[in-house]
């Protein structure tokens, strides 16, 4: 059985960017750092964190990292200033974009 | 299985928005400053017991070590663990939940939120050996500073405490303390 193409799963992440401070470079630049502080830089390298777009008029950050890091990448969100909200995640960027349309009045009411 | 998330600690008494966020957050109930308004959802916290029956939910509050004795305290607040240890586990009173606030560690350094974990798994240990109730609450002061209920799970896990355990155990202890109290359902 070959493992060559054998692809890292990874999850979507839908981000509420607080007071649209965040442009795509920022949001990536300021999570990479945060994350080399707390987990080290190869585990952040591992993660492979991308920046998928910027959504809802520029509200919504969607990003994207490996599985097997995730629980260090959403707590990595957690300890951002100024803050970044995990709204969401899915398995496929469909379903997380599917969702972020469906509730991004409810996101607006909540966030704005 | 749906878990029972419960946010304790909102630095706010304009708790409106905060419920909204709440709700697209995945959290289901909040604890915050008393205004005057009773809300669905909410604990209030009060920094004394008041003396008359109330028509709301509340939990007694303090982070003076010089009240961890008092009867009338619910939840105490841990600011430095490490200096208030022995305190702990010598004058501490059965069933107090014992506080960690995810707010004061946005703003510092990698080291200092290292630390603060491993402050937690003490915490939560001791929590177990002396029967009190371990709490982390976001302490947020604007529905942006809210944590969703996915990243509190993933702090606990981080910290090595089972999310659903936690969560459970949370809920079981809250509807203890709110049980005892005699206050009228608005």
């Amino acid at each position: 059985m070959s493992m060559l193409n054998k692809r890292e799963k990874r999850r979507y992440l839908a981000l509420w960017n607080s007071n649209r401070f965040y442009d795509q470079n920022k949001a990536l630049e300021s999570i990479r750092k945060r994350s080399s502080e707390l987990f080290g830089q190869i585990a952040t390298e591992k993660a492979s964190i991308r920046v998928i777009g910027i959504e809802e008029g520029k509200n919504i950050i969607i990003m994207s990292c490996k599985l097997e890091t995730l629980e260090n990448i959403l707590s990595t969100i957690v300890f951002i200033e100024p803050p970044i909200v995990a709204l969401g995640l899915s398995g496929t960027l469909k379903a997380l974009r599917r969702r972020v349309r469906r509730g991004s009045k409810e996101f607006l009411r909540a966030f704005s | 299985m749906a878990l029972n998330r419960i946010d304790l600690c909102l630095n706010n008494s304009n708790l409106d928005s905060f419920l909204k966020a709440a709700e697209v957050l995945e959290i289901d109930a909040v604890g915050g400053k008393y205004s005057g308004n009773v809300q669905k959802n909410v604990v209030y916290r009060l920094e004394k017991r008041p003396s008359v029956i109330t028509n709301y939910p509340y939990l007694v509050v303090s982070d003076k070590p010089v009240e961890l004795t008092s009867p009338w305290v619910d939840l105490f607040i841990i600011k430095d663990y490490f200096g208030l240890k022995n305190i702990l586990k010598k004058k501490i009173r059965t069933r107090i939940g014992l506080e960690v606030i995810v707010s004061d560690k946005r703003n510092t350094d990698g080291l200092s939120v290292g630390k603060w974990f491993d402050q937690i798994k003490e915490l939560y240990k001791l929590c177990k050996s002396i029967n009190c109730q371990f709490v982390m609450s976001s302490g947020a002061s604007s529905p942006t500073e809210m944590i969703s209920g996915r990243c509190f799970d993933s702090l606990l896990k981080l910290s090595n405490i089972k999310p659903e355990t936690y969560w459970e155990e949370l809920g079981e202890w809250l509807e203890s303390k709110l049980r005892t109290r005699c206050y009228v359902d608005a």
